[in-house]
């Protein structure tokens, strides 16, 4: 098993040296033959025409794109990112701003998803009351469509302009240093409620989808009735049926962690978030350049983690699947 | 399950309870919301308007200017320079400096501290927005300031500035935020762009840097040493970062924020009078015009000739599309009482250049069709376009995406052109993208704007040297306004300074180069707990040490 597992180690990290080294280059190229001028914001009537183009000079541009590219390699692998053009700082400095946050939220945001679709899967599972199932079932996907600045919306004007009850945006209120630890987690908590129920809907709905037909098609199958044949309580017979239906849960896990780690931006933007999702997009209309592959290398990475983690995951829960992922 | 439920129920509540006694503490602090991040407090890397704003509380400047708006212009004050003196002939001036001005590290401020800001300010390395700039100084081969000949230290407290014989100095040559010489000789100018002190920097002003989290709120705060500090001043600036519009609107109107500018007109009639706010606007020098290209783009980019446009080229055909689009429509429609219809490029607020602004250009469809007539445009063909020699008057209005009243603009446009046979076709485009093609010259017609600079100058947007005058994209060539652009830049009377403007705008109003669509108010909104906020075109936010709740 241990060496099984060091070849898949070995295997998945040559892969993803190869992934990232192709995603990087390729956002390379793109960047420098899409249209737009890092050194936009330096040109204006009120600065000299000269200054944009200091600018560019020390940003690198004015070398050949083979130039350019050869530099940005060496950088890479020296694990050097440049300065960002638009905050003037190390890009890594610039990501870790936002990093942290976004993994911690984006964890908790899964957190909440897979417990929410769990708790309705059960529910609707354990319900022998079919018109109470059926309208769970479109209950859930009347949510599922509602876009998500909808709800977050809907839920600031509830909770925050009528109520009164909780903060509409930011990681925390203003005096935040002046409180005490106590407050200060209340504080962090009740700024985090509406953007994590925000997000939290779409996943709750995909979670609970995939766990209640999974449970559906797991009970129809032939080990259940075999133990059902032979008398063994319904609780114990659930358990088998739960255990068996988790397998794809943990891989749509890893999909759903992937697409939060990316950063989400419309949540981001209106609750105002430090997240990636903004920080990249940001990137992307100032053309900063470095700082946009920062964040497509980091993306890239914690995709490639998580998948591999919910592969590493899948296996230990049905050894079968060894061979799938090797 | 039930149980499950149950207790993620009462946590949620509990949280809703608890935040509902949150810590309250607003009495001597001022939320101000901003729809970005900001990059860098270093005045010298400071391009963006909030930078400037928040900036400009930390580092003073040697005098400090007020608008006054009876006068239509600016007046001075003391700051830094306590008093000063012109020489006879207006080349130099001596500042006598307030010698009470510490840093906010404690050491003392002195005549040094100016002439080094100067000598980085004006050194190319440093990549300082204020790069050549500095055409009333003695330059070097690489346009920095020559220190020697234009800065004098009779003492600490004491300077001359020596202006280049023959030229035409003011305050604004020298009214510009002072530096640490103590902290920033240290570092190797080629850094300074990148250096620690541009996000941790210590200053001279009323307010310093408490913290600075990203994406999230810079926090300013009152310091004690400054000689503008007083007791009653607001303790604490905060400029909450709140990228999208609806979420800072609400936190305006929930009370989380306590000033918001740049409120769209349709969100004011929400502010009722419950939510104890006052909303005020700064009265526009930015306007919005349409942009004919007066060149031909294809063969300024392939042979660098200048060519007249096709379409454009003509000032008659430019005079008949201003008749033939409805401004007061746009203005009435979407603006309100918050713009105006523009008939040249200085705003009436400037009263002490410009006493009476031309009347603008009517829409009048009927009057621009008979001049299209008589220009040889008419519907030959009977398609219901108007042709010439073959060609269909029809072109591509293009203009930056997500914003709604340029989207508004582009449609009336469309619809005023094509009821006297022109076709437009519109197209937004992303911002960087129209920026690097509308200084490229390669439209042939946009919507763009532009924020008239205090002082004045006109030269670099209507001049006919198009290598010195980047701004100039529509490429405007005339004789009789280059000269009248020349002559303003001499020494002249406030008189001879109106004739010259009256004289100017006749012309731009004549050649109509681009068509002036409508000034912009920026409206403010901020809570009644504030008093003192003085409103004018150089910032809501100038001045905020004098606030007081």
């Amino acid at each position: 098993m241990q060496k099984k597992l060091l070849y898949i180690l070995i295997k998945r990290s040559i892969v993803s040296v190869v992934i990232l080294f192709m995603l990087v280059s390729m956002i390379f190229v793109l960047l420098r033959i899409s249209p737009g001028d890092p050194a936009q914001k330096y040109i204006s009537p009120e600065l000299n025409s000269h200054l944009a183009q200091e600018v560019r000079s020390s940003f690198g541009l004015d070398g050949s794109l083979f130039e350019q590219y050869k530099s940005f390699l060496v950088n890479i692998v020296s694990g050097n990112f440049g300065i960002s053009y638009n905050y003037r700082l190390p890009v890594l400095s610039v990501i870790m701003n936002y990093l942290p946050f976004t993994v911690i939220f984006a964890s908790i945001v899964l957190f909440v998803q897979i417990v929410g679709g769990y708790f309705l899967a059960r529910v609707s599972f354990g319900n022998i009351n079919p018109k109470i199932d059926q309208m769970l079932s479109n209950f859930v996907l009347l949510f599922f469509s509602l876009p998500s600045f909808v709800i977050a919306l809907i839920l600031i004007y509830i909770f925050s302009v009528h109520l009164g009850v909780l903060p509409i945006a930011g990681i925390h209120s203003i005096g935040f240093e002046e409180m005490s630890i106590f407050n200060k987690i209340i504080d962090r908590i009740s700024h985090l409620i509406l953007p994590v129920i925000t997000l939290s809907f779409y996943g709750v709905v995909i979670f609970y989808k995939y766990l209640r037909d999974n449970f559906d098609s797991v009970s129809n199958k032939m080990f259940i009735h075999y133990l059902e044949a032979n008398g063994i309580n319904k609780k114990e017979i659930k358990k088998h049926i739960i255990k068996n239906s988790l397998g794809t849960l943990v891989s749509v896990a890893g999909v759903e962690f992937s697409v939060l780690l990316g950063g989400t931006l419309i949540t981001e933007v209106i609750f105002s978030l430090p997240g990636m999702g903004f920080l990249t997009v940001n990137a992307i209309l100032m053309r900063d350049y470095p700082l946009i592959v920062g964040c497509v290398f980091f993306s890239g990475i914690l995709v490639l983690l998580v998948n591999f983690i919910a592969d590493i995951v899948r296996a230990l829960l049905d050894k079968r699947l060894v061979k799938e992922i090797l | 399950m039930k149980k499950i439920a149950l207790i993620l129920l009462s946590i949620f509540v509990l949280f809703c309870v608890v935040s509902c006694s949150k810590y309250e503490d607003k009495k001597s602090r001022v939320v101000i919301s901003i729809n970005s991040d900001i990059t860098s407090l270093n005045p010298m890397f400071a391009v963006s308007y909030t930078e400037g704003m928040i900036a400009e509380q930390i580092f003073l400047r040697l005098v400090d200017q007020k608008w006054n708006n009876e006068k239509g212009g600016l007046d001075t004050f003391p700051m830094l320079a306590e008093k000063w003196e012109w020489s006879d002939d207006s080349t130099s001036i001596t500042l006598h400096l307030r010698d009470d001005i510490q840093w906010q590290d404690s050491v003392a401020f002195t005549a040094e501290d100016i002439v080094f800001t100067f000598d980085i300010y004006s050194d190319p390395v440093t990549e300082s927005k204020f790069i050549g700039t500095f055409n009333n100084y003695y330059l070097r081969d690489d346009f920095s300031i020559d220190i020697e000949k234009s800065f004098e230290i009779i003492s600490d407290s004491e300077l001359k500035i020596n202006f280049l014989s023959g030229s035409t100095p003011g305050f604004f040559d020298f009214d510009l935020p002072i530096l640490p010489k103590h902290i920033l000789e240290k570092i190797d100018r080629k850094e300074l762009a990148t250096s620690e002190f541009n996000h941790n920097p210590i200053g001279n002003g009323p307010y310093k840097l408490k913290s600075w989290k990203p994406n999230q709120a810079i926090i300013l705060t009152a310091d004690s040493i400054s000689y503008l500090y007083n007791n009653d001043m607001i303790n604490e600036l905060v400029f909450n970062v709140i990228p999208d519009y609806n979420s800072r609107f609400l936190q305006l109107l929930s009370g989380d924020v306590d000033l918001m500018q740049d409120v769209r007109v349709e969100s004011v009639p929400l502010i009722s009078d419950k939510y104890q706010l006052t909303i005020g606007k700064v009265e526009g020098r930015e306007y919005d015009y349409v942009g004919w290209n007066n060149i031909d783009p294809e063969i300024f980019a392939s042979k660098g000739e200048i060519v007249p446009h096709k379409l454009f080229g003509n000032r008659e055909v430019r005079k008949a599309l201003t008749l033939a689009i409805n401004r007061k429509q746009i203005v009435d429609e979407f603006m309100k009482e918050y713009g105006s219809v523009a008939s040249g490029p200085v705003s009436p607020i400037f009263k002490e250049l410009v006493e009476d602004n031309l009347e603008p250009y009517p829409y009048n469809p009927d009057e621009a069709l008979k001049i299209l007539k008589n220009e040889g445009w008419k519907d030959n063909n009977n398609d219901g376009f108007l042709d010439k020699d073959g060609q269909k008057f029809s072109f591509t209005l293009d203009y930056t995406s997500g914003n709604p009243l340029r989207e508004f603009t582009a449609n009336i446009i469309q619809s005023n052109l094509s009821k006297i046979g022109i076709e437009v076709l519109i197209n937004p485009v992303e911002s960087s993208v129209f920026f690097e093609n509308m200084f490229a010259k390669s439209y042939d017609a946009w919507i763009g704007g532009w924020i008239v600079p205090i002082p004045v100058d006109l030269k670099p947007f209507w001049y006919s040297d198009l290598d010195e005058s980047f701004p100039n994209v529509v490429s405007f060539q005339n004789e009789a306004a280059d000269s009248v652009l020349e002559k303003m830049r001499n020494k002249i009377s406030v008189t001879e300074k109106r004739k010259l403007y009256k004289c100017f705008l006749e012309i731009m109003h004549r050649e109509q180069p681009v068509t002036f669509l409508y000034w912009k108010d920026d409206i403010v909104a901020y809570s009644k707990k504030i008093k003192g906020i003085e409103i004018s075109p150089l910032g809501t936010v100038h001045h905020c040490w004098q606030w007081r709740i």
